[in-house]
């Protein structure tokens, strides 16, 4: 048999032949008998593959284990661009840097940088003329979180938020002179999805 | 599920959206666990390889070009997966038949049809890699291309190597006496 036969024997198992391909098949196999029985038990092999391969049901658990299984932080997580929304009132501009190493040094789990702030805030008060300041808070559970803190600082703000283990540490430095609100949002993915500098208030 | 919905539950995942991945999972898992099966020979094994599979597809996700149908991406990891699990397995002479016959066994009794057994046993004769690529054109009617694309080889030999294992399999048949109408 040629290779052009057992091609549009294979084709005609496989539904996948022309018009002008099925005539040349019928051609064949009406001057060749053995032609047609090919055919025939190539088709009877395809009838029984297509009827009797049996499907799989997956145990009840199986996604659930899936899914626990699945990384909480996958590298696509880090690199992506964060999605980020700045409010209309933004005046005092953050550098870009410490922003963007918030939000990729982020775990995704459950984070939200604006409760690590908050952790610090206390910290942060009362601090005066001093070059920084730091705090540490575990990683908690909330999926979103926002807040209002209130950091005392000078122009070189940078906010950094860096993964050690399980531990989120923020740095917050600066020469102390005025004051700002900052609002930041976080989805839990690391996403920044809200961002506000307000003003130097007038104290 | 369509392929347009596929891509959007990669994107939602992608932004962070897991629960987008689990309609992901919920949508192919049979397919996923069914492929492995058939080229793993037990249920354990299958469920295995296909979680680690679908483990793979979400660490690489961000790799996923639409040129092909997310199905198909998923399909070429779980056969790999499946494939590379096997050929891992110890090199026991028809293990394949031993763990198919034994530990599906109970299952089959209630649930499997007598023509989806036989057939099982004969696909088990042939190679892992043969046995993907009967399933992948016979149980979900994938294309030559995407056959090609999944078990990353040319489409010439998709067919020459179809061609080969049906043929195995027609002789395997007609030994055991396997029919449609069985």
């Amino acid at each position: 048999m040629t290779q052009e036969i057992i091609d549009l024997i294979q084709g005609a198992v496989d539904g996948v032949n022309t018009s002008q391909q099925q005539q040349a098949l019928q051609d064949a196999c009406e001057s060749n008998a053995s032609i047609q029985s090919e055919l025939d038990s190539a088709l009877e092999v395809g009838r029984i593959l297509d009827s009797g391969i049996r499907e799989i049901q997956p145990s009840p658990t199986f996604k659930a284990r899936v899914m626990d299984s699945l990384p909480e932080q996958p590298a696509w997580s880090k690199t992506r661009a964060p999605i980020r929304r700045r409010s209309s009132a933004s005046i005092f501009k953050l550098p870009a840097r410490p922003i963007f190493s918030l939000a990729y040094g982020l775990v995704a789990g459950a984070l939200v940088a604006v409760a690590v702030m908050t952790s610090i805030s206390p910290q942060l008060g009362g601090i005066s003329n001093r070059s920084g300041a730091a705090g540490t808070m575990v990683d908690t559970d909330l999926e979103l979180f926002s807040d209002r803190i209130t950091l005392s600082t000078g122009e070189d703000i940078s906010i950094e938020a860096v993964e050690a283990d399980k531990l989120i540490r923020v740095e917050v430095a600066g020469d102390v002179d005025e004051t700002f609100d900052i609002t930041v949002i976080l989805a839990k993915s690391g996403d920044i999805l809200y961002e506000q500098t307000l003003s130097p208030r007038q104290n | 599920m369509n392929d347009e919905r596929d891509l959007q539950l990669v994107k939602q995942t992608l932004e962070g959206d897991r629960s987008a991945f689990g309609q992901l999972v919920e949508e192919y898992q049979m397919a996923v666990v069914t492929v492995a099966y058939n080229v793993l020979g037990n249920r354990k094994d299958a469920e295995d390889a296909a979680q680690v599979a679908f483990m793979k597809a979400f660490e690489q996700l961000a790799s996923f070009k639409s040129d092909f149908r997310f199905f198909s991406w998923l399909y070429r990891i779980a056969v790999n997966e499946a494939i590379n699990a096997k050929k891992k397995r110890r090199p026991l002479v028809g293990t394949d038949h031993i763990e198919a016959e034994s530990t599906e066994r109970s299952d089959r009794m209630t649930e499997v049809n007598e023509l989806e057994d036989r057939i099982d046993q004969a696909l088990m004769d042939l190679s892992p890699e043969d046995r993907a690529l009967i399933l992948l054109r016979h149980y979900q009617n994938f294309s030559y291309p995407d056959i090609a694309y999944i078990m990353d080889i040319t489409e010439k030999k998709v067919k020459s190597r179809l061609f080969t294992a049906r043929q195995r399999l027609r002789g395997i048949f007609e030994t055991r006496g396997i029919t449609a109408q069985a």
